[in-house]
């Protein structure tokens, strides 16, 4: 085969590759491409898979959480009824859950079970009105389908396991990815200061930035729509297909979180506004009409900002509930 | 009228501005005059307006100090910030309040003694084959209620009741993990009504009326009971870990590439 055409060959498998979206090795010796080499694009090794002693490892415990990719078990030593193992990665992550070696009773009550989301007291993230899928497929059972597909994934950074083992020496093993996501929706923020920008682009769905803390939060850059309609100024938020609104509450449920600030206009500048509540979430609303995009930062507050607001308000929504 | 008032007006939103529009007005008295107030509970009302400083921010609050305590309405999001607010106060009376006394007890009654022909979710009835292996007196299911996830109980109702999730629920008999293993099915199979009719028919289960319920409440079958401040916790050692181990990971690949 003459150079050229191996280079263009190269070049068709790379991109067929890519779109797939995930990296390769391509092993170059002596600057010629091999057949070798290029075999192993087509494998479905990925780059980010460590060697075996590479992957991190450890013992999970009935209420734990868990951030760092690897492989956990749970063993249990004594009936464990209601246990709960949190997932988060970064904001720009989404979480791959594999069944390794499930040890259960499913006929005895025992269950495994994936929620894609994080659910507190009732209350659950994302709420339904921004989550694509309705409440029962969001939980996922290894009893029942866990031997067909092993594998769940999650639709934002977060997700949770569920289980209830009765026998002692029941046992399961799961191990946890991360998976990169281009246009990260519902996310919950794993610090108390950060920073972020939210993107829609051109999609009909509502995103939230979740901080379970109090926090003050700064938006540097609001971009919604591509033009400022006139009419839209005079009405006020009303009506607006797109737009962006601060809430802060103390349940997970953002549906069911007081709104601080609703924001329809773009503008460029900072606006800052404390909320001194356990959850503080941005959230957008897109019509999909336009690209829309928020940019925001956000630093705890101090105990002491907080006994402040405590008393310049005349009833803080939030130091009530 | 209330010896002591006065107004004030609150705006959520950094730097907001707010005045009140309108002042109080008070109902006009009753024929029985002096200090009580009608049977009807009386409304004041006032209204506020509010306007932000940061385009398009409208949440407001507003409140009235009467007789040594704020009354406020829940902030509202406010369509047009040129426009007034109107907020509401009722002011209870006497009357009203033995007659408001009156049907809430009334309510009361009807809920904790209902009439015998109400419905059940869940029937033992008396047709239950004897398969009970423990031979227990058949007590009717009771539903408790655990955070947000309900266990169906039988057996003896002398049973403690369950102090917290963590502890090891007291049930034993086979049937009752039965039940469990029903329950939690049936939540599941939500809308496929068809399966429900094969699991265990020593119930007589109102399978339609319990998946109406869960489309209308759509709680999560299973959720956690667990402070905010508990969650923050488990989280800073999740991070704590994430750190470590991120460490311990460029130590290992810097001990590679150096070779």
């Amino acid at each position: 085969m003459s150079g050229t055409l191996r280079a263009q060959l190269c070049f068709l498998l790379l991109s067929v590759t890519a779109l797939r979206g995930h990296a390769r090795f391509l092993d170059i010796q002596d600057n010629e491409i091999s057949p070798e080499g290029l075999l192993s694009l087509l494998s479905s090794e990925l780059k980010r898979e460590l060697p075996e002693e590479f992957v991190y490892r450890r013992a999970l415990r009935c209420l734990d959480m868990v951030a760092v990719e690897g492989q956990f078990t749970f063993t249990a030593e004594r009936p464990q009824l209601n246990c709960a193992v949190f997932f988060i990665g970064e904001p720009s992550d989404i979480i791959s859950i594999e069944y390794d070696s499930v040890n259960i009773d499913c006929r005895g009550g025992d269950f495994v079970k994936v929620f894609d989301g994080w659910v507190m007291k009732g209350e659950k993230f994302p709420s339904s009105q921004d989550h694509p899928l309705p409440l029962y497929e969001r939980y996922s059972d290894y009893c029942e389908t866990g031997v067909t597909r092993p594998i769940v994934r999650s639709s934002q950074n977060v997700a949770m396991l569920f289980f209830r083992l009765h026998q002692s020496g029941s046992s399961f093993t799961v191990t946890f990815r991360k998976l990169i996501n281009p246009f990260p929706c519902n996310v919950i923020s794993q610090t108390p200061e950060g920073s972020f920008t939210m993107i829609i682009p051109q999609q009909h769905r509502n995103c939230s930035f979740s901080i379970i803390y109090p926090v003050e939060i700064q938006i540097g850059e609001l971009s919604l729509g591509q033009h400022n309609d006139l009419k839209r100024s005079i009405l006020g938020c009303a009506g607006s297909g797109d737009f962006v609104e601060l809430l802060g509450g103390n349940g997970m449920d953002t549906s069911k979180m007081f709104p601080m600030a609703d924001l329809c206009y773009s503008f460029n500048g900072p606006a800052q506004m404390k909320v001194g509540c356990d959850n503080t979430v941005v959230r957008m609303v897109s019509s999909g009409k336009f690209v829309n995009r928020v940019s925001f930062q956000y630093r705890l507050l101090g105990h002491q900002e907080l006994q402040q607001m405590k008393g310049n308000s005349v009833e803080d929504v939030c130091l009530r509930a | 009228m209330p010896s002591d008032w006065h107004s004030e007006s609150r705006c959520k939103g950094a730097r907001a501005k707010c005045s009140i529009s309108q002042p109080p007005s008070w109902p006009e008295q009753s024929e029985g005059g002096g200090q009580h107030l009608t049977a009807v509970a009386p409304r004041v009302t006032w209204s506020c307006r509010c306007a932000s400083v940061i385009t398009g921010t409208h949440s407001s609050v507003c409140a009235v100090w009467i007789s040594n305590s704020w009354k406020t309405d829940a902030p509202r999001k406010v369509q047009n910030p040129s426009k007034d607010i109107p907020f509401t106060h009722r002011f209870s009376s006497p009357l009203f309040d033995m007659k408001l006394n009156f049907l809430v007890t009334t309510v009361a009654l009807l809920v904790a003694f209902p009439p015998p022909y109400e419905c059940r979710a869940i029937e033992s009835s008396s047709n239950q084959p004897a398969t009970d292996p423990d031979g227990e007196r058949q007590s009717p299911p009771v539903w408790a209620r655990l955070g947000e996830e309900y266990f169906i109980r039988l057996g003896n109702r002398n049973q403690n009741s369950p102090r917290s999730p963590a502890d090891s629920f007291p049930e034993t008999s086979q049937y009752s993990k039965r039940a469990l293993q029903l329950q939690l099915t049936q939540r599941l199979l939500e809308g496929k009504v068809g399966n429900i009719g094969r699991l265990d028919g020593n119930y007589a289960l109102r399978a339609l009326d319990s998946v109406e319920r869960e489309r209308r409440s759509e709680e999560p079958p299973i959720s956690l009971d667990l402070t905010f401040h508990l969650l923050r916790e488990v989280l800073e050692m999740a991070r704590a870990e994430q750190m470590a181990q991120q460490a311990h990971s460029n130590r290992k690949m810097m001990e590679i590439f150096g070779k």
